[in-house]
C-alpha cells in the first residue's frame, strides 16, 4: 500500500511527441514491407547470392537461358543467325564487309574515295577524304568519317581515330547496320589506348547491331578476359561478362566456318595450362570440349576449383556450378554432344 | 524477413514509449541502444557494404567527400566550440550509429515496398519511385530521431525536446554518399 505522504508519481521524463509520430510512420512502412514480402517471397535466393537488384536478376536470367539453350542444342545455339546476306562476317572495315552498299553515290565523291583507296600515301588519302566529311549526304559523310578513323588507326594515331569514329556515329539518319563498324573502330582504338571500359561498351554496341561481326567478337573476348581479371566489379557484371565470352567463343568458329578456332581460342585462354580465374577456365574448357578434345577439357575444367577467390563470390559460385555440371557428363563420354 | 522484424521492433518501442512510457521505465534508453546496434548488425545493406569492402566488388557507398562540407560541419560543431569531453563524443557517436541504422533500414525496406507495386502490375515511373524513396526515408529518419531521443530519455527534459543536429547531418551525409555512387 502506498504511504499517504508520498508524492504523486511524477511522469517519466521521456519525450513523447517524436515517438508518437514515428510509430504510425513505422507501421505504414512495416505494412508495405510485409505486403512486399508476401508478394515476392525470397527473391534473393533466385539470383544465387548475387543480391536482389534488377541487374542481378537480369544477369542470372540471361545466364540460365544461355545454359538451357546450350543444353538443348549444343554449341549450334550460339551461331548467330545470318539475317543479312549482304554482310560478311569479317573484313577490314565496312567497305569489305558490305556488298552493294554504296550504290547511290555521286561521281565526284566516288572518284575521291577511289583515288584515296589507290593512293599509297596516308597523308594524301586523308587530304582526299577530308572535304567529304562536310558532304550533304549522310551516307557519304559517314563513310568519310569512318575511312578517316580507319586511316588514323593504321597510322597508330588512336586518339584521332576515336574522334573520327565518334563523328561517324554522330551522323544522323544512318541505316542501323552500318553503325557496328564505327563502334568497332572506336573499340579497337580504345583498346590500344588501354581504355577498356570504353572498348567494352563500344563492342557490346557493335555486336548488338551486328551479331555476325567476327572481328568485334574476337576483340570482345580479349577485352572481357582482361575486364574480368580487373578488381572491383559487381557480381552481376562479372556474370554478364562471362556469358558474353561464352557467346563469342561459340559464335566465332561458326562465323569463320572453321572449327579449329575452338582449339586456338582455348589455347589462348589456357596459356601454359593455367587460366588465371574460374571464368577463363570455363571458357578454355568449353573451347577444348567443343573442339572435341574431351580429356584436355576435363583437365582444364577440373583446374577451375583451384582458382577460387579471384572473382566476386556469387559470380564465382554460379560459374563453378556449371563447371561441375560439365565435369559430370564428361566422365561418361557417350553423353558428350 | 529480418527487415520486417526490425521494423516491428522499432515500431513497438516507439509506440510503447509514446503511449505507455511507464511500462518500459528505465529500460527505454537501453532498449533503444540495443535495437539500433542490432539493426546495424542485421541490416542487409550494411552487410553488403562490408562485404564489398572486404571482397573485390564495387563499393556501395562513396567516400565521405561525396557529401557537402557544410553537412559534416554540423557534426563537427562541438569541436569548433571546443566542447571536447567524453560525453559529447559519445553523443555524437550515438547519433551517427542511429543515423546509419535508420538509413540502412530505409534502404532495406524501399525495394521491398517497390516490389509489391511491381508484382501488383503497377510500374511506378521515375517520379513514383523517387516519391516512394523519399517517403520511406522520411519515415525512417523521423523514427531514428525518436530513437536518438529515447537514448537520452532519462537526461532530457520532456517538455523541451532536443533536436539532434549531428543526427540529421549524418543522415543527410549518408544520403549524399549513397546518391553519389548510384
Amino acid at each position: 500500500m502506498a504511504s499517504i505522504g508520498s508524492p504523486p508519481q511524477a511522469p517519466r521524463p521521456v519525450p513523447r511527441l517524436a515517438p508518437r509520430l514515428a510509430a504510425p510512420a513505422l507501421l505504414a512502412v512495416l505494412a508495405g514491407v510485409l505486403w512486399g514480402l508476401m508478394q515476392a517471397p525470397d527473391r534473393a535466393a533466385e539470383t544465387g547470392g548475387l543480391g536482389d537488384s534488377a541487374e542481378a536478376r537480369q544477369a542470372v536470367e540471361a545466364w540460365e537461358t544461355l545454359w538451357s539453350e546450350l543444353g538443348e542444342r549444343g554449341v549450334a545455339a550460339l551461331s548467330p543467325a545470318a539475317s543479312d546476306s549482304s554482310r560478311r562476317s569479317a573484313g577490314d572495315t565496312v567497305f569489305m564487309r558490305y556488298r552493294n552498299l554504296w550504290g547511290r553515290i555521286d561521281d565526284e565523291a566516288r572518284l575521291a574515295f577511289q583515288l584515296a583507296a589507290l593512293s599509297g600515301d596516308p597523308a594524301r588519302k586523308l587530304a582526299l577524304i577530308e572535304p567529304l566529311t562536310q558532304a550533304e549526304e549522310p551516307l557519304i559523310r559517314f563513310r568519310a568519317h569512318l575511312e578517316r578513323a580507319r586511316l588514323q588507326r593504321r597510322l597508330q594515331d588512336f586518339e584521332s581515330a576515336r574522334i573520327a569514329a565518334r563523328a561517324a556515329l554522330a551522323v544522323p539518319e544512318l541505316p542501323e547496320r552500318l553503325r557496328s563498324d564505327a563502334w568497332f573502330i572506336l573499340a579497337d582504338s580504345a583498346w590500344e589506348q588501354d581504355r577498356l571500359d570504353e572498348a567494352e561498351t563500344a563492342l557490346n554496341a557493335a555486336i548488338a547491331d551486328d551479331p555476325g561481326f567476327w572481328d568485334a567478337r574476337r576483340l570482345r573476348l580479349e577485352v572481357l578476359a582482361r575486364r574480368l581479371a580487373g578488381p572491383r566489379q559487381l557480381g552481376a557484371v562479372c556474370l554478364d561478362r562471362t556469358r558474353r565470352m561464352i557467346e563469342d567463343l561459340g559464335a566465332l568458329p561458326a562465323l569463320a566456318e572453321d572449327q579449329t578456332q575452338f582449339r586456338d581460342l582455348a589455347d589462348r585462354f589456357a596459356r601454359q595450362g593455367t587460366p588465371s580465374h574460374v571464368a577463363l577456365a570455363l571458357i578454355a574448357g568449353l573451347g577444348y570440349r567443343w573442339s572435341g578434345d574431351t580429356e584436355r577439357a576435363r583437365v582444364t575444367l577440373a583446374s577451375a576449383e583451384r582458382l577460387r577467390g579471384r572473382l566476386p563470390d556469387g559470380c564465382e559460385r554460379l560459374i563453378l556450378e556449371r563447371v561441375s555440371g560439365l565435369l559430370e557428363p564428361a566422365l561418361a563420354p557417350e553423353k558428350r554432344p | 524477413m529480418s527487415t520486417a522484424l526490425l521494423l516491428f521492433g522499432w515500431m513497438s518501442l516507439t509506440g510503447l514509449v509514446g503511449w505507455r512510457a511507464v511500462w518500459l521505465g528505465r529500460w527505454t534508453s537501453r532498449l533503444a541502444l540495443g535495437l539500433v546496434l542490432l539493426t546495424l548488425l542485421v541490416s542487409e545493406f550494411w552487410r553488403q557494404v562490408v562485404n564489398a569492402l572486404l571482397s573485390r566488388e564495387a563499393p556501395l557507398l562513396a567516400g565521405p567527400e561525396a557529401a557537402y562540407v557544410s553537412v559534416w560541419i554540423l557534426v563537427l560543431l562541438p569541436i569548433l566550440r571546443r566542447r571536447l569531453d567524453v560525453r559529447t563524443l559519445g553523443a555524437t557517436l550515438l547519433s551517427g550509429l542511429t543515423a546509419a541504422a535508420a538509413f540502412g533500414l530505409a534502404l532495406d525496406s524501399a525495394p521491398l515496398i517497390a516490389a509489391e507495386f511491381a508484382s501488383a502490375g503497377l510500374q511506378p515511373g521515375a517520379f513514383g519511385r523517387l516519391a516512394l524513396t523519399v517517403v520511406v526515408h522520411a519515415c525512417l529518419a523521423g523514427a531514428g530521431l525518436a530513437m536518438r531521443q529515447l537514448m537520452d530519455a532519462e537526461r532530457t527534459n520532456p517538455t523541451h525536446e532536443q533536436f539532434y543536429w549531428e543526427y540529421a547531418a549524418v543522415y543527410a551525409g549518408l544520403i549524399s554518399m549513397h546518391h553519389a555512387i548510384a
